[in-house]
């Protein structure tokens, strides 16, 4: 049973068919990763608002996410649109952490002690990577 | 819950985005307004502290034209200040006063500012608020007086001042509880001690409140946890007026007038209305006209300026005919005792001021006082640990082997109010300073009921250190904090103001500063000094007090 | 086991010789004993700001020239300061130094007790007072006396128990408390005594990452180490040198 389930997927994976897994991962991962933000952004004590982005974008794609294992339509009309919303928030989040680094005193001439203490570079990169999970999504075929 | 970081800027004040991300002096000093000494200003405030610049900042947005006399510069961090601890003499007051009376307090760097920021650019940065009960300790406990305002006429005014320092802390439990915009810095390893010491004897602590950004604020950065509060910030994440009102002031029409010593308030004997402020600037009198004049220099400048302001209506010094200007001027007893870990503590790490605690704030009558004590992590660089040593006596080879030893060690000290007594006083003494003004004298004395409370709360600090198994402690008596001197009261006899800051008998001058005080609490004094600053703009507002 | 956890080498269990001390192998310290042999804060610079650094640089490389003490003061308070701070060998901070230039230019810390006079006025007794206990053991000078001698001296000056002469002007106590503040600052200013305590000294705009709180490490890598003393012989073959 459970060797024929792992099977099917195997077989939907090789042949393109992972919308449904897609959609899922980015439904699940989402609201994980916008937990930790949470508590990162929290030790800012959010003082800018654009760190509270990325958790007002996270129910709508968490929601969307869900929507695309549901229905094929919502898979390639929501899902991409918010995941796309998501990655791009990533991609704007890593102007902003370096813009943070740079804004420490000693900016990146006191690169060591301002890339621990300022905000982490490429975190925000898995916004574009949990984003992008659901912009693929969009793109894949639908498992039988 | 949701109103704090970039949700709980303050509403009508620009200050931290009129600062530059690298730069640490004001931005816009090219643009500060400079007012004719042929012209009469609505208000001149002495002193640009705590209490003068946050007044000119609240009225100066309400259309004011106001010029502040400051007798110190207008400070440039990156310039004037140094990540040093001697090299950061020029932000105390230096000038010479006179102390005595049986426990005589030491002034300078313990306890006054000169510049523009006045002594929050030093301060450590702790900004409790008053209790409730701290306004009517008459009623509630017998001693001391009662305020004329309350608690709750105070609350709006240190929410507002706290989203605009910003205040970093835990949701606060004691008085009454509320929330920071900021939240609590991490805390150090030496910290974490005295919280587990506490926890262990039942005390709790908390962490905060401190005006330190934990987060970017505006243009201003994230605290650097570099040590050096207490010797001005470099990095301008503690908060001072220089930073937190000033730069909106400006914006707003107000001039500073630094390096600029206020002598004589100047009386026309006709009108009984003040006309406005000599000063000396390069060693030159000048002579400032103004509507209405707010005295904002704290507990020892400020009756020492109306001392030497005499007139035929005040031969004894303005606003002084009921002999109270200079009375009731009180410190909070600040016992210290240090505690050694076999642990490496390096107490130079973080800021000096981390966690607290107000479990011991009112009156508990089993004590054998009244009123109480709060409890403070305190953190001295090398200059101000050896104080703690030498305070034992220990000298030569003793001396030397306690500083060597001093990464071992954490420090706890306690804020104990002492009760204002009319004999701990400034009077003008005999010298004369470079102004040619007569210095100012201070004696104090503890009362049995100050003695009883510094000893209990000295208990408490040793029961916390050996809670926590610490192997050996020291301990250093000493003061922190002033304020009264002009107290503000119900009647004219017992006071030199009202409770809408006003002299009385004198329409248009009024004192905003901490020597308005009538108790002192058991908080540090920063943020009820701005929050009495901005309740009387309110004033002023609503009803034109002058 | 990490050095120096237990507290017995404390002045309060009995009295440590520095001589036990580990020899300072990097930067100097007063005496070159101190707890961190490897650690200079002067190799630090680099990351301290301009005003800073030419401050603190400054105050180790152009020591001030003595413009308010007389030829007859210097030794005799050179030798006072020194038995103040336990310094019996050189390297030594110039204590008397920095002191000399914060009374010459009238640099004050801000009060003045009602019973004594000016801080300058303090220090030129003190140094009278100090030569009188010499003349009483028939010294032209305190600087002359033996050790032990001055020892037991400076010992009474603590205690406030010197009387009669330069000490009948003024209140004893408070003079040794402020000739004490004076000598500390000047020596704890200076970056020679903070090698020997292991003192980060000025942190910016370099600021600080770990500081012992339960979610960060508890040192940079740069700070002072603590070390006991290392023996010379199997440290060079530790490291391959011999």
């Amino acid at each position: 049973m459970v060797g024929k389930l792992i099977a099917k997927s195997v077989a939907n994976i090789r042949e393109g068919r992972m919308q449904k897994l897609l959609a899922a991962s980015t439904a699940l991962s989402a609201p994980a990763l916008a937990l930790e933000i949470y508590l990162e952004h929290y030790k800012g004590s959010f003082g800018d608002k654009w760190m509270w982005t990325p958790l007002w974008l996270t129910p709508p794609l968490t929601a969307a996410g869900i929507a695309g294992v549901v229905s094929p339509k919502a898979a390639r009309t929501v899902l991409p649109l918010f995941g796309a919303l998501y990655a791009l928030d990533g991609l704007i989040g890593i102007y902003t952490h370096v813009r943070g680094i740079e804004k420490r005193p000693g900016g990146f001439h006191e690169t060591q002690y301002n890339l621990v203490m300022g905000p982490p570079l490429l975190a925000p990169g898995s916004l574009a990577m949990v984003g992008g999970m659901g912009v693929l999504a969009g793109i894949m075929k639908r498992e039988r | 819950m949701l109103k704090t970081g970039s949700f709980a800027m303050p509403e009508a004040n620009d200050s931290p985005f009129l600062l530059d991300m690298h730069e640490r002096g004001l931005q816009n000093l090219d643009r500060m307004a400079r007012y004719d000494e042929k012209e009469t200003v609505d208000l001149l405030v002495i002193g640009a502290g705590a209490g003068g610049v946050t007044l000119a900042q609240r009225l100066a947005r309400k259309g004011w034209r106001i010029v502040i006399l400051e007798k110190g510069p207008l400070w440039d961090p990156d310039r004037d200040w140094v990540s040093d601890e001697k090299g950061a003499g020029p932000i105390y007051w230096t000038d010479n006063r006179i102390i005595g009376g049986t426990d005589p307090i030491q002034m300078g760097k313990n306890n006054s500012g000169v510049g523009v920021g006045g002594s929050m650019t030093h301060f450590a940065g702790y900004v409790p608020r008053f209790h409730p009960s701290d306004f009517e300790v008459r009623s509630r406990d017998g001693v001391a007086v009662d305020w004329p305002i309350s608690y709750w006429d105070l609350k709006a005014s240190f929410e507002r001042v706290e989203r605009e320092l910003p205040v970093a802390g835990q949701r606060w439990p004691w008085g009454d509880p509320h929330d920071y915009p900021h939240k609590p810095h991490p805390i150090a390893g030496a910290a974490a001690k005295a919280w587990q010491g506490a926890k262990d004897c039942g005390i709790e602590m908390r962490v905060g409140p401190v005006s330190i950004t934990n987060g970017v604020f505006g243009n201003r950065p994230h605290c650097i946890y570099r040590g050096f509060c207490l010797q001005g910030c470099k990095v301008n994440a503690k908060a001072s007026p220089l930073i937190t009102h000033l730069p909106d002031a400006i914006e707003h029409g107000v001039e500073v007038r630094a390096d600029s010593m206020a002598i004589r308030v100047e009386l026309d004997d006709a009108s009984g209305r003040v006309s406005g402020v000599t000063y000396v600037h390069d060693g030159q009198e000048h002579f400032q006209p103004a509507d209405a004049v707010a005295v904002c220099g704290y507990a020892i400048e400020t009756p020492r300026l109306l001392l030497n302001s005499t007139s035929r209506r005040f031969p004894h010094g303005l606003a002084n005919n009921s002999d109270q200007v200079g009375r009731y001027v009180m410190v909070q007893g600040a016992t210290q005792v240090a505690a050694r870990f076999p642990e490496l503590m390096r107490m130079y790490k973080a800021p000096p001021p981390e966690v607290s605690s107000e479990q011991f704030y009112e009156t508990d009558e089993s004590r054998g006082f009244a009123r109480g004590f709060s409890i403070q992590t305190v953190s001295p660089l090398p200059i101000a640990w050896a104080e703690h040593v030498t305070a034992e006596g220990h000298w030569g080879l003793a001396l030397r082997e306690y500083m060597r030893d001093w990464n071992h060690w954490t420090v706890l000290g306690v804020l104990c109010e002492l009760m204002p007594q009319p004999e701990n006083r400034v009077t003008l003494a005999d010298q004369k300073d470079q102004f040619g003004m007569p210095v100012a004298s201070f004696s104090h004395s503890l009362c049995d009921n100050d003695k009883a409370n510094i000893a209990y709360a000295t208990k408490v600090m040793q029961e916390i250190w050996s809670g926590a198994e610490a192997q050996d402690t020291l301990k250093i008596d000493r003061y922190a904090h002033l304020v009264g001197g002009c107290r503000m009261g119900s009647t004219p006899e017992e006071s030199v103001v009202d409770s809408s800051h006003r002299a009385w008998d004198v329409p248009n001058l009024f004192v905003v500063d901490g020597s308005v005080l009538p108790t002192e609490g058991a908080a540090n004094p920063a943020l009820v000094i701005m929050a009495l600053a901005d309740r009387f703009a309110t004033l002023l507002e609503e009803k034109n007090v002058a | 086991m990490k050095p120096f956890q237990d507290a017995e080498h404390l002045p309060s269990r009995g009295t440590w010789d520095p001589s036990q001390l580990p020899r300072q192998r990097k930067g100097k310290t007063p005496q070159m004993h101190g707890r961190y042999p490897d650690y200079d804060v002067l190799a630090e610079v680099d990351h301290w700001d301009d005003v800073t650094r030419k401050l603190v640089v400054g105050r180790v490389e152009n020591v001030p020239p003595y413009r308010f003490f007389g030829e007859r003061e210097v030794p005799t308070l050179e030798a006072f300061c020194d038995c103040l701070t336990a310094q019996d060998d050189e390297p030594r901070i110039p204590v008397l130094a920095y002191v000399d230039e914060k009374l010459f230019e009238n640099d004050g810390d801000g009060y003045q007790y009602f019973d004594m006079p000016t801080d300058q006025e303090t220090w030129r007794t003190v140094a009278r007072g100090l030569d009188d206990e010499a003349a009483k053991l028939g010294r032209d000078s305190f600087a002359v006396l033996v050790a032990h001698e001055q020892h037991e001296v400076v010992h009474r000056f603590d205690q406030g128990e010197l009387y009669g002469g330069a000490w009948a002007t003024f209140n004893v106590s408070r003079a040794w408390s402020i000739v004490v503040r004076y000598v500390c600052e000047a020596f704890y200013a200076h970056p020679w005594a903070w090698n020997e305590i292991g003192f980060g000294g000025p942190a910016y705009p370099r600021g600080y990452a770990a500081f012992g709180s339960p979610q960060l490490g508890e040192e940079e890598h740069w700070e002072a180490k603590e070390a006991v003393d290392v023996d010379a012989m199997q440290d060079t073959q530790r490291k391959g040198l011999d």
